[in-house]
């Protein structure tokens, strides 16, 4: 009973502890230069409603023609369609530096870099939630002989809308809370309210401000994650194909974009070797830089992996985890600004902060989009643990985990990736040691774009190389009973 | 004579109330209605899993609402049967043996009993994931029986079998649990589960009990 109540006191005290520490330099300011502040809040609000609009419209056509694809085909096709949202944002925006020369620093430029990472995981996502409401609705149109426009506007599109409502929240709050994009392509100050809330602190310094906005920010996005996931569950229909949910302009638009994407890193990628002498120059640094990352990604990884055990345990024995289910969001600013004021300045620091901040801010995401499906379809499976009174660690260890390594795999490879790619969670830290993220995202602001291209090589060649010791290590650990 | 009372619990639209009700605590209780009567209800309340307040479920002289779910000490079989699926039929037995039981030679020679009663030998290896509905059934009925329960608490265990097994798998339940000397609770909705097996039958409708009818056989 002792460690129940220790769980649950711990869960709820730990992925809010960025808030908690946040609020103890917390002071009402309202004598701010509010021009500033309405800038930024324009900018934040009106490039959320212009990338989800834009990324709803596009993901809405696309959607309704993957129906057209053979299974094999389209199997690739969702897979190339999720690489801007697998990637980290640094991909992207060396993709869209290379294709787009003079890329358009400001308002706009954010716009097209946030799309670029959104469209293919919306369709991905309106995709997967039409056909399991879709059934054999394709099918009593072709009987009934309804032209696939007009399927689409008056059967698709109707169908899809509550997805679509859902999609664009999402957008809107990744958008609007967005740090890393802005914080490169965004140029001038102020950016957006995220930009503005990390330059009040460490370049104003008006810590009380940054605290006033950053409430009001974390409140809005809690109330906008709230919003998005409290549906009522529908249950799956079967989808029989049909002829009529074809459109070759979704096809366009897919391929289009795989095209801008995939060419555009092995383009920027090609013509970054005619520099590939360069980077001896830079050795040192990138060997430092690929050192401290790996030794960092194993105190991250360590803390996750403690995390999702205590988080399993928390599930088996309350059967249900909702204490962070909300924090789909989490400022970067907010935890990096609270970690950075709570610990001391100093290389060695950063070997607690980084795990932590990284924790508070891609562990909530990931553990809802990974672990959270997999445990509610093994839901019945922790009831009959507790039934028959198996041991919490053992049904962990050779009921639970067994059956997620494919998810333990997929949230591992997410997680590093993210990691070995991140800037915006270490440069709200204000951490000292260089790693790949900050040295590929310093490149990059010093105009050596295509030095910031090969570390992205290095970083996508390290990750390969992790990922299949991950995989070798879960095969061994959680291997067939 | 096991006892539910004032037992009272409110889902959405739907509301289960049991005023009082006595049903034997041995032999076997079907609790018997159509779709919507609440059957299933009744049966995630009794396990454990729904807690309603101050209502009082005394089986054999103790309060078993009162008790967390796995204190219950119940032997449940789920109309889906929820096998592990990745682990061999013999290895879902195990998982639920206790260190002392796992090494205790006459729970093995129980095992072994209730294995080979049931027809398991040929599939103990095999993984739950693969079995057969009937292999499921009998699997999930074994690691009911084996966790030495006060009460067997069946969930239309027969529904996702083919008629031509329904027969004799009802038939493997009530000798075993006559043999183990366990009362039976069943939830059903099949007349056939009723004919066969019933020794009380208490009719459900709307979320309330319309009787309680002991059947002479």
């Amino acid at each position: 009973m002792k460690i129940k109540r220790f769980i649950q006191i711990f869960l709820s005290i730990y992925f809010f502890l960025p808030f908690l520490l946040f609020l103890k330099y917390f002071q009402p300011q309202l004598d701010f230069d509010h021009q500033e502040v309405l800038w930024a809040l324009k900018n934040s609000f009106l490039q959320g409603m212009v990338v989800s609009l834009f990324v709803c419209v596009l993901a809405s056509i696309a959607s309704f023609s993957l129906f057209q694809l053979s299974r094999q085909v389209l199997k690739w096709t969702r897979k190339l369609l999720l690489l801007p949202q697998v990637l980290p944002a640094l991909f992207t925006i060396l993709i869209l530096f290379n294709w787009l020369q003079p890329f358009p620093m400001g308002y706009w430029g954010v716009v097209v870099a946030l799309s670029t990472v959104y469209v293919g995981y919306a369709i991905v996502a309106l995709h997967s939630a039409a056909q399991e409401k879709m059934g054999a609705l394709g099918v009593v149109a072709e009987m009934y002989n309804i032209r696939p426009l007009r399927f689409f506007l008056k059967v698709y599109l109707p169908l899809i809308y509550s997805d679509l409502k859902l999609i664009f929240i999402l957008v809107f709050t990744f958008t609007f809370s967005s740090f890393s994009i802005p914080l490169v392509v965004g140029g001038g100050r102020s950016t957006n309210l995220e930009v503005l809330i990390f330059e009040k602190i460490f370049i104003d310094q008006n810590w009380a401000l940054a605290c006033t906005l950053s409430l009001g920010q974390t409140l809005f996005l809690g109330f906008l994650s709230y919003a998005a996931f409290t549906r009522s569950y529908i249950e799956k229909v079967e989808y029989i194909p049909s002829n009529v949910l074809k459109s070759w302009w979704g096809i366009g638009i897919i391929y289009t974009y795989i095209f801008i994407y995939v060419l555009g890193y092995l383009r920027g990628l090609a013509l970054s070797l005619n520099d590939f002498q360069q980077i001896f120059l830079f050795s040192n640094e990138i060997g430092v830089a690929l050192m401290n990352s790996l030794i960092q990604l194993v105190l991250v990884l360590g803390l996750q992996l403690g995390l999702l055990y205590v988080s399993l345990k928390y599930y088996f024995l309350f059967s249900r985890n909702h204490l962070f289910a909300h924090l789909l969001s989490v400022s970067t600013v907010v935890v990096g600004f609270s970690i950075y004021l709570t610990f001391p300045q100093g290389a060695g620091w950063d070997l607690i902060k980084i795990p932590l901040a990284i924790s508070f801010v891609f562990f909530p995401p990931l553990y809802k989009t990974f672990i959270e499906k997999a445990l509610e379809q093994m839901s019945s499976q922790f009831l009959v643990g507790r039934i028959f009174n198996i041991g919490s660690d053992q049904f962990i260890f050779r009921v639970a985990l067994p059956q997620m390594k494919k998810i333990l795999f997929l949230w591992i490879s997410f997680l590093t990736i993210y990691f070995l790619s991140d800037y915006a969670v270490l440069r709200s830290l204000g951490t000292q040691n260089m790693n790949l993220g900050l040295l590929g995202e310093s490149f990059l602001s010093s105009y050596r774009l295509n030095l910031s291209f090969i570390v992205s090589a290095i970083i996508l060649v390290t990750w390969g190389v992790l990922i299949g010791l991950v995989y070798i290590g879960l095969e061994f650990f959680l291997g067939e009973d | 004579m096991a006892k539910i009372e004032n037992l009272s619990l409110k889902m959405d639209t739907f509301q289960l109330t049991i005023g009082s009700l006595s049903v034997p605590d041995q032999g076997c209780t079907v609790f018997w209605g159509p779709s919507g009567s609440g059957k299933t209800t009744l049966f995630r309340t009794l396990m454990g899993v729904y807690k309603p307040e101050n209502w009082i479920w005394d089986f054999q002289g103790q309060n078993l609402a009162a008790m967390p779910i796995e204190k219950r000490q119940l032997g449940v079989v789920f109309q889906s049967y929820e096998l592990f699926p990745h682990l061999s039929a013999e290895k879902n037995i195990a998982l639920i043996l206790s260190k002392a039981q796992a090494q205790d030679e006459n729970v093995s020679q129980k095992i072994i009993h209730l294995r080979d009663k049931l027809n398991l030998k040929k599939c103990w290896a095999t993984k739950a994931a693969v079995l057969s509905g009937g292999e499921k059934q009998r699997v999930a009925l074994l690691r009911a029986l084996i966790s030495q329960p006060r009460l067997l608490l069946l969930d239309e265990p027969f529904s996702a079998l083919d008629p031509d097994l329904r027969h004799e798998a009802r038939s493997q339940v009530k000798a075993l649990a006559a043999e183990m000397n366990i009362p039976i609770y069943l939830i059903t909705h099949d007349q056939d589960d009723v004919n066969q097996l019933a020794d009380v039958v208490v009719q459900m409708k709307n979320g309330s009990i319309l009787s309680v009818q002991k059947l002479s056989k």
